[in-house]
């Protein structure tokens, strides 16, 4: 293939624009034990939240950056804004949203999603949930699907109770960052037995210069119960770099179920350092299904500890690395009790000096027999400037168990090119097809809208590949 | 690094070596070995590559380059049944107590200690330069600056050695005898097949084996090689392998790491010429308290064009044994048209093992022809066994079958009878047989 037929740059981020900024309280950058006390202030939090995040804080300054993973040194932790509040009230009616920010996400698709197919949907903006909604029956049936600032006010016991259980601030720096300048993110708790059969989904968009988002979601599915939770993200391009540091919290009870889509498409100057992870028990399934186009660097395993019997993990993931990016994604799966299962595929796709990092890690603890693992990783190569590379680890310390796992990397194929194209298509769609067919196992898990969309998205970062 | 004060100084160092009658040039690179190893430290766990393994009670300052006072100069009983086959140097204690006779003509096979001051043109410009070098860490630091015996084969151009060459290395304690280096140079269009083996009597735990092997290869030569290390309980082994592949040339080589207390085996295999191939297959028993820590790399460089590097680790892990294995294939950019595959897989046969694998895949290149790893870990397959118990035979005899058919297509490529059968003894004794 000619040299020329790759030079498909992603020059064009369709989620690229700004808006105005106009906030109603935008707190100083950098960060000192006098923001942190200051975020808590306005959120007229409760003590033991101001002294975990006070707590937090010291744990993040302790910390070093990592040494491995994606280079971070880039960052400059007091050239950051951490904490923006868009609007006074957050709203339940569309009409209610500020006019600026209703147009940015009418641009997002939002309310158009969710007239067609969600059963909720939370708009996030800078630090503050500006939008939530969810349908009535689903309300009347005791699921909880609110901002966690207002979880905090309206469901302190469950909040208190399952807050930094599943990633304690001491996890990592990022994590320890996040716990202690969180705001916005999802409160979701399903009751036993109830299924949410439609999508519950949240937006998040970062608009400021030199923002930080720090989302916090926890999710809690009761026994029997289950949820399907879809986030995306966007941001403008401006040329300084943005950070975004989620925490998500999943607690999937016995014989629950909950499925977590992401599409991130951060624009390419966003760090997006994200520590997502689950505990399931018994009989329970979780499943992550993650997509990283965007972001300048993402470092992200969405894990899962399986805690009892029966407990089971999927993770199924694209990562997909043009110009200047690198998308060091992976997953972390703990097998702490017999008879649990997990199966992890992997797909990723370089291009234009992009870089993507497949990093896993699967762990068998001992007396956890029974096991069964599968780990499928397969990447895709463009062009000689481009990178990926593919570092499981494998921690087996139980000999009943069958671990199995597999990767291959390669280079899109002259004969399969010369088939399409020999049967008329262009070289641009035979390419385009191709790519669609290697990251057909995701798609295929997305519900349809997404599907399109991300299959659109795939479109876009091709454009102009081919003459 | 401060543990070495007590193992020697410069002047000593430099005095002994003039009392051994070294050329200049071995006495020179010796002694900036020792001036390099001065300024090296031990590997911290905070070194990813080191994470996994616990060095706390390393003594680097029991390295002995002595030959223990009053060691027989004979050839050990343990290697009675295999002398008699191949072309065979054994050393003893880091001294040749037998060389082997009709050579082809130009063939040199003969102690390292010996090949320095009588080819020395043909030693200097390999030794430690190209393949493993003094200051890739401190175990090789302090390796050239102390190797003892050792063994030198030299291929001329188009050379081919019909019977195996065989190395056997055993070491009735401490001292010169766990000091050994391999160096192994075939120029344009030779080939050979060499086979070595290591053992030793049992030494005072946590007794440094410092060891290094370097396969050199020319245009289109050909080189298979076999190594297993059975070191005796204690001794902590330290060893650097690694071949430089030529021009069309191929290296077929299989490492098997069944003995010492705790091991560190790294393999190497570096393809930077066209055309080159390199098949590493590591072997690995872990049983007691064994601790063996493999690195198993292919580099395909820029200049390695349509190189072929391909890794195969298969082992067998009992009682409390621990055992990481890392492998990695590196294509880096330029080296079109390359191949790279990695597998392993770990049996383990009984719980509280632990076997940790990292197979690890950097691809720089985009016209990689074939990249891949795949590995497995589990334990026997109880149906197997079922059938096995149902035709008469005990859980452990059954148990044997299966790992000696697990071990099976690599044993098969050691052609030297008394070699293999020592071989297969040594997977009895550790099934407990």
């Amino acid at each position: 293939m000619a040299r020329e037929a790759l030079d498909f740059l992603p020059s064009e981020y369709k989620y690229g624009f700004r808006d105005p900024e106009k906030y109603v309280f935008k707190a100083r950058k950098g960060l000192d034990r006098e923001v942190v006390e200051q975020i808590s202030r306005m959120k007229g939090e409760p003590d033991w939240m101001r002294e975990f995040r006070l707590k937090s804080l010291e744990i993040f300054l302790s910390k070093p950056l990592p040494t491995w993973g994606a280079d971070l040194s880039q960052i400059d932790f007091n050239d950051i804004y951490y904490y923006v509040k868009p609007t006074e009230k957050h709203a339940r009616s569309w009409d209610e949203v500020p006019e600026e920010i209703k147009r940015t996400f009418d641009r997002l698709g939002i309310p158009e999603a969710e007239r067609k197919f969600l059963a909720g949907v939370s708009a996030q903006y800078e630090s503050e949930v500006v939008y939530h909604n969810i349908r009535k029956d689903l309300e009347e049936k005791g699921v909880i699907f609110m901002d966690m600032d207002s979880a905090l006010r309206e469901h302190p016991d469950l909040v208190r109770q399952y807050f930094g259980t599943v990633v304690p601030p001491t996890d990592n720096k990022f994590a320890a960052l996040n716990s202690a300048v969180w705001s916005g993110g999802s409160f979701i708790y399903v009751p036993p037995g109830v299924h949410v059969e439609i999508p519950l989904q949240a937006y998040f968009r970062i608009n400021a210069q030199n923002m930080g988002q720090f989302e916090r979601t926890l999710i809690i599915v009761d026994e029997g119960a289950f949820v399907h939770y879809v986030e995306g993200c966007t941001a403008p391009i401006y040329s300084t770099d943005s950070l975004h540091a989620a925490v998500v919290e999943i607690i999937v009870k016995r014989g629950a179920r909950c499925r977590y889509t992401t599409i991130q498409n951060w624009s390419h100057n966003v760090y997006n350092l994200v520590t997502k992870r689950a505990v399931a028990y018994a009989d329970a399934t979780m499943e992550w299904v993650d997509g990283n186009i965007g972001s300048k660097v993402t470092m992200k395993y969405p894990a899962v500890y399986l805690m009892e019997p029966g407990a089971r993990a999927d993770i199924i993931s694209v990562a997909f690395a043009g110009k200047g990016q690198h998308q060091d994604a992976g997953a972390k799966v703990l097998h702490l009790a017999p008879n649990t299962s997990s199966q992890i595929t992997s797909k990723s796709i370089c291009k234009d000096g992009g870089n993507t990092t497949y990093r896993g890690l699967v762990q068998v603890a001992k007396g956890a027999t029974g096991c069964k693992v599968k780990v499928n990783c397969d990447a895709l190569i463009f062009d000689d400037n481009s990178k990926t590379d593919t570092i499981p680890y494998m921690e087996i310390m139980e000999e009943d168990v069958a671990i199995e796992h597999e990767a291959t990397v390669s280079k899109v194929s002259e004969e399969q090119l010369f088939y399409l194209m020999s049967r008329g298509i262009s070289e641009q769609q035979a390419t385009q097809m191709i790519v669609q067919g290697f990251i057909e196992p995701f798609t295929k898990e997305l519900p349809m809208e997404y599907a399109v969309e991300l299959n659109r998205l795939i479109e876009l970062e091709m454009e102009g590949s081919v003459g | 690094m401060a543990q070495l004060t007590s193992l020697t100084s410069r002047a000593a160092l430099e005095a002994e070596a003039r009392r051994r009658g070294e050329p200049d040039w071995l006495r020179e690179f010796r002694l900036r070995a020792w001036d390099l190893a001065l300024g090296l430290d031990l590997p911290s766990r905070t070194d990813e590559k080191w994470r996994r393994t616990d060095l706390t009670g390393l003594d680097l300052g029991r390295v002995s380059p002595e030959v223990p006072a009053g060691a027989p100069q004979e050839v050990p009983e343990a290697f009675a049944p295999m002398v008699g086959e191949g072309k065979t140097l054994v050393l003893r204690n880091g001294v040749a107590v037998r060389v082997p006779e009709g050579l082809p003509a130009g063939v040199i096979v003969t102690d390292l200690e010996t090949a320095a001051r009588q080819y020395p043109d043909l030693v200097q410009p390999h030794l430690m330069t190209q393949a493993v070098r003094p200051e890739e860490s401190i175990f090789t630091a302090l390796h050239a600056a102390f190797f003892r015996g050792g063994a030198f084969v030299y291929l001329p151009r188009g050379a081919q050695v019909e019977d195996p060459i065989q190395i056997l290395t055993w070491a009735d304690g401490p001292g010169a005898g766990l000091l050994g280096h391999t160096l192994v140079v075939a120029e344009e269009g030779a080939s050979a097949r060499v086979v070595e083996y290591w053992a030793s009597a049992a030494v005072p735990e946590g007794t440094p084996h410092l060891g290094v092997v370097e396969i050199l290869t020319g245009p289109g030569a050909r080189i298979d090689y076999s190594g297993v290390q059975n070191w005796g309980p204690g001794v902590w082994s330290f060893t650097t392998r690694r071949t430089k592949v030529g021009r069309d040339a191929r290296v077929n080589w299989l490492l098997a790491e069944f003995g010492g207390e705790l091991v560190r085996s790294e393999q190497y295999t570096a393809l930077d010429q066209e055309g080159g191939e390199g098949n590493l297959k590591v072997l690995f028993f872990g049983s007691g308290n064994q601790h063996i820590d493999i690195v198993a790399e292919d580099l395909h460089y820029p200049t390695g064009r349509r190189t072929v590097g391909d890794i195969v680790g298969r082992g067998v892990l009992q009682d409390q044994a621990r055992v990481v294995f890392r492998g990695k294939g590196h294509i880096m950019r330029g080296a079109k048209g390359s191949t790279c595959f990695l597998r392993e897989n770990a049996l383990m046969l009984n719980r509280g093992c632990r076997a940790d694998s990292i197979p690890s895949l950097f691809i720089d290149d985009d016209q990689v022809e074939r990249a891949g790893h795949a590995a497995t870990s589990g334990k026997v397959d109880e149906d197997e066994l079922f059938y096995l118990m149902s035709r008469g035979l005990t859980r452990k005899q059954a148990t044997r079958l299966i790992v000696e058919g697990f071990f099976k297509p690599i044993l098969d490529t050691v052609e030297l009878p008394a070699l293999r059968r020592e071989l297969e003894s040594l997977v009895d004794r550790k099934l407990g047989l």
